[in-house]
């Protein structure tokens, strides 16, 4: 009977140490295994190592990486780095390249992918934060209370050689005047005057090589495409005529029909107007409604949520044209080839109308931003010197000069491997995709110039098409404020929304359901985001131009 | 004071008696304080105007705004859109949900096969255990539109000219949703009305049998009155449940996994938005006062189902 009670009560005991258990964090938590790529006895040691000393080692790391431009990872300190990006093809910091820049660095790196897409929300509302966190969530991250300025940390570790570009910290500024990050995409009009030959990605259109030879269809207009469209449908009844990308939509016909996909443009007049307003919309608006009421669209690549959906189908080899992202023929044809079939997309490289435009209103995505629970801030601050120099982008970017690529005398560099190639050819040396963590605009934008795949090919004819002005993106808005709770709400109805346009019955139910948006966008509070706009643009502009100017 | 002394005495002694069983008590007791009734602290925060970025001490620190969120919430161009949604979905559930498991239970009772009753058994409590996201695949695979099974089949027989939308038309998606509960739920609750069946007195039915009762009047008058008090509370338990699909519930993990940009005009409910708006763009205040509503409601739905059920039957959970 006692042992019964004894039992009982270790028992009960169990139950709430092991409940209690749950919502604990183990101080090495957040340097779990090391799947970098020192040794395992490095990356046992780095756990070893308690905050207080870190920062000595960082200093002796940074000392022998100084005198000899590399730095032994064997005693560096493990920095933790979370990426909010769901999609992200990497779960490992591994492979030649990851394991070149800790070498150079002398840190060791981990990598935690994001689960989904909620993770960092809960990650910053609990202070439970890695290291650093790369995101594009700015209004999250962009505070002192969850971040590190990074002008701050200029001035408390002079010794680092990390120069931030004047325009960078003005673009990149919160609103309490500090700056937390280096938004990645974004580089200042002169960079690019710096290059001859500068490639500006975007959606793109794709169709099926094999079959367009058949029927003798080629894209010259874009009236070629309903024509197209109506041949194949006739020639192949259980085909899909066409399908559509879940993220990048009809984008790429935005684009040829000059229209923006979102966020505000600027008006003829110089103030800003949201997307909505735009002559010619209507029009867009109609032609996809006009492709799904004849068949050519199927009521279920509407319901897509995955980008993988419309891959699966095209790679399949039952569609005969692919709205989506530039990139995406070259890479689907990758994926045809290992599943052994003969038949390849060809993406339309030429722009088909005169309209056609592409906006970069943004001055940078997605940055490194360093959390207030780091733990070697020093380490953490030239990580992040080094990945945003010059150096480090291209290595992350590119890969390692000499075995990955060489560069001409132009500075254009020439890839001995295929830069628009499949995961799994790029992830064993940890190629490209390390690099989307920091790059500016121009390392992508002259990566491909001496490349002749189609995807290069598309950029280089978009460049002449492109207008920039990174002022727009620079019109942020606060979390939780009334503005941002507009912005999420005019997002949101109009994702609804769209899909009732594009699937109506007929043109006119298609133009009253475009109105009907248009009546819900005023009375979210369309004019109230205009007006917040235009109370900053003007002052906004003449601040860029003025930092422009003086960097010239 | 000599007697309240000794009453303490015995009480402890008594409690000393039981410490294996009150051990075990207390855990649960310590589980539901820590993980259900201390973090209900943080409803605070459907009135604050609390921001992320705060952090847990912004829970304590963030100012008073009184009913903003509420306020916004009620006067949002969605609201009546989400809450006829949700319990137009809630309703469907309740009305098919609740009957068909003890319809069931009362069929697999009467039938007279072992063997086949066991199976029967077995194979309709099975998909309770397929988790929603396998639910939604096998439906995927099965109802699409163009590449789903059942609609390549019948467009192939000729039966249809091109499939039936199930998972995109927004007019079907109720159906489909209140169909898949029933089929992924009847089962495992037909098991509570079997054994409250099982503990009818077989003398009953015998005695009812001689009298010259048939089959369906000894289901209505012994069987039925039989597991009334089951019926009752899982009604109840229901009923507090409503908005959340009910005793087969599920409403949020079906709106959440199966709704889509077409189907959205009836496949968002009040908790997918909660979430979207609490977990994705970050408004945790908002989306703690859009949940709060809807527990209030629940609440109130709990007190009033509990009442109507003690005035007609006698039979009440509290």
């Amino acid at each position: 009977m006692k042992m019964k009670k004894v039992t009982a009560v270790l028992l009960a005991l169990a139950m709430v140490l092991a409940a209690s258990a749950c919502g604990g964090k183990s101080p090495d938590s957040g340097a779990g295994q090391n799947d970098a790529g020192g040794s395992a006895a490095s990356g046992d040691e780095a756990k070893e190592d308690t905050a207080a000393d870190d920062s000595a080692k960082a200093q002796d790391t940074s000392e022998k990486a100084d005198s000899d431009g590399t730095a032994d990872a064997g005693d560096a300190p493990t920095l933790t780095i979370f990426v909010d990006e769901t999609w992200w093809p990497y779960d490992k910091w591994e492979g030649a390249v990851p394991e070149e820049f800790e070498k150079r660095l002398g840190v060791n790196v981990e990598v935690i992918r994001a689960a989904d897409e909620n993770q960092l929300a809960l990650m910053v509302a609990s202070g439970d934060m890695t290291d650093i966190v790369c995101s594009y969530r700015y209004q999250y991250l962009a505070d002192s209370q969850v971040c590190y300025a990074l002008d701050e940390l200029h001035e408390e570790y002079p010794d680092v050689d990390f120069e931030v570009d004047p325009v960078y910290q003005f673009v990149n500024q919160a609103s309490d005047g500090h700056y937390y990050t280096i938004g990645c995409g974004f580089s200042p009009a002169p960079a690019y005057e710096e290059y001859d030959k500068i490639l500006a990605e975007g959606p793109g259109f794709m169709y099926r090589s094999d079959i367009a030879q058949e029927l003798g269809i080629t894209f010259n207009t874009l009236d070629d495409l309903d024509a197209a469209f109506e041949k194949v449908q006739q020639a192949y009844p259980d085909y899909t005529v066409c399908s559509f990308n879940s993220a990048h939509k009809f984008n790429w016909l935005m684009q040829q029909m000059g229209l923006k996909n979102g966020g505000y443009y600027e008006a003829e007049d110089g103030t800003l107007k949201w997307w909505l307003r735009q002559d010619g919309l209507l029009d867009y608006y109609k032609k996809v409604n006009e492709w799904y009421r004849k068949g050519y669209l199927t009521a279920e690549n509407f319901a897509y949520q995955s980008e993988d959906d419309t891959k699966e189908i095209c790679v399949g080899g039952t569609v005969f044209a692919n709205f989506g992202y530039d990139n995406h023929a070259d890479n689907y044809n990758t994926a045809i080839g290992v599943n052994g079939d003969d038949f390849t997309f060809s993406l339309v490289t030429d722009e088909l109308s005169d309209n056609a435009k592409s906006y970069d209103f943004g001055c940078g995505g997605r940055g490194l931003y360093i959390t207030r629970s780091c733990e070697d801030v020093e380490a953490a601050y030239r990580l992040l010197a080094y990945a945003y120099g010059e150096e480090g982008m291209k290595l992350l970017m590119w890969g390692i000069e000499g075995e990955d690529y060489t560069v001409d005398a132009d500075g254009y560099p020439t890839f001995n491997y295929d830069f628009q190639g499949d995961n799994n050819v790029l992830q064993p040396r940890g190629l490209k995709y390390w690099g989307w963590l920091v790059h500016n605009a121009i390392v992508t934008s002259i990566a491909e110039a001496n490349s002749d795949s189609q995807t290069a090919q598309d950029r280089k004819n978009l460049t002449a098409h492109m207008e920039r002005n990174p002022v727009v993106g620079m019109i942020r808005f606060e979390t939780d404020s009334d503005e941002s709770n507009t912005n999420t709400k005019l997002d949101e109805m109009v994702k609804n929304q769209n899909t009732n346009i594009y699937m109506a019955e007929s043109e006119e139910a298609c133009e009253a359901a475009f109105n009907a948006m248009l009546e819900q966008a005023e009375q979210i509070g369309m004019g109230t985001l205009e007006e917040y706009a235009n109370a900053s643009y003007p002052d906004l502009k003449a601040q860029y131009d003025e930092i422009l100017a003086g960097a010239q | 004071m000599m007697k309240r002394k000794a009453d303490i005495r015995k009480g402890f002694r008594r409690f000393g008696r039981q410490i294996e069983l009150q051990a075990l008590a207390l855990a649960g007791v310590a589980y539901l304080l820590v993980f259900s009734i201390l973090p209900m602290f943080g409803i605070i925060i459907a009135f604050k105007a609390y921001k992320l970025t705060s952090g847990v001490q912004g829970i304590f620190s963030s100012e008073w705004i009184g009913l903003k969120y509420f306020t916004e919430f009620f006067t949002d161009y969605r609201f009546t859109e989400l809450l006829r949604n949700t319990i137009a979905l809630s309703t469907l559930k309740m009305v098919f949900a609740f009957p068909i498991p003890i319809l069931l239970a009362i069929l697999i009772s009467e039938c007279r096969s072992r063997p086949f009753k066991r199976l029967i058994q077995t194979a309709s409590y099975l998909p309770n255990f397929v988790s929603w996201v396998l639910v939604y695949g096998i439906s995927n695979a099965l109802l699409a539109q163009n590449s789903g099974a059942i609609n390549q089949l019948l467009v192939k027989l000729g039966i249809l000219e091109k499939g039936i939308p199930f998972l995109t038309d927004p007019g079907r998606f109720w159906g489909t949703a209140v169909v898949l509960s029933v089929w992924k739920s009847s089962g495992w609750w037909a098991i509570i009305f079997l054994a409250a069946i099982s503990g009818i007195d077989s003398t009953l039915y015998e005695a009812a049998s001689i009298d010259g009762a048939g089959r369906l009047r000894r289901i209505w008058h012994i069987t039925l009155p039989g597991i009334k008090g089951s019926i009752v509370t899982v009604l109840i338990l229901s009923i507090g449940s409503f908005l959340g699909g009910g005793m087969v519930g599920s409403n949020f993990e079906q709106s959440f996994l199966m709704g889509n940009t077409v189907n959205n005009a009836t496949s968002e409910i009040i908790q997918t938005y909660a979430f979207k708006m609490g977990m994705a763009q970050g408004r945790f205040s908002y989306a703690t006062a859009v949940d709060l509503v809807q527990s209030l409601i629940s609440i109130v739905l709990v007190i009033i189902s509990n009442r109507v059920a003690k005035k007609i039957s006698g039979e009440g959970l509290f």
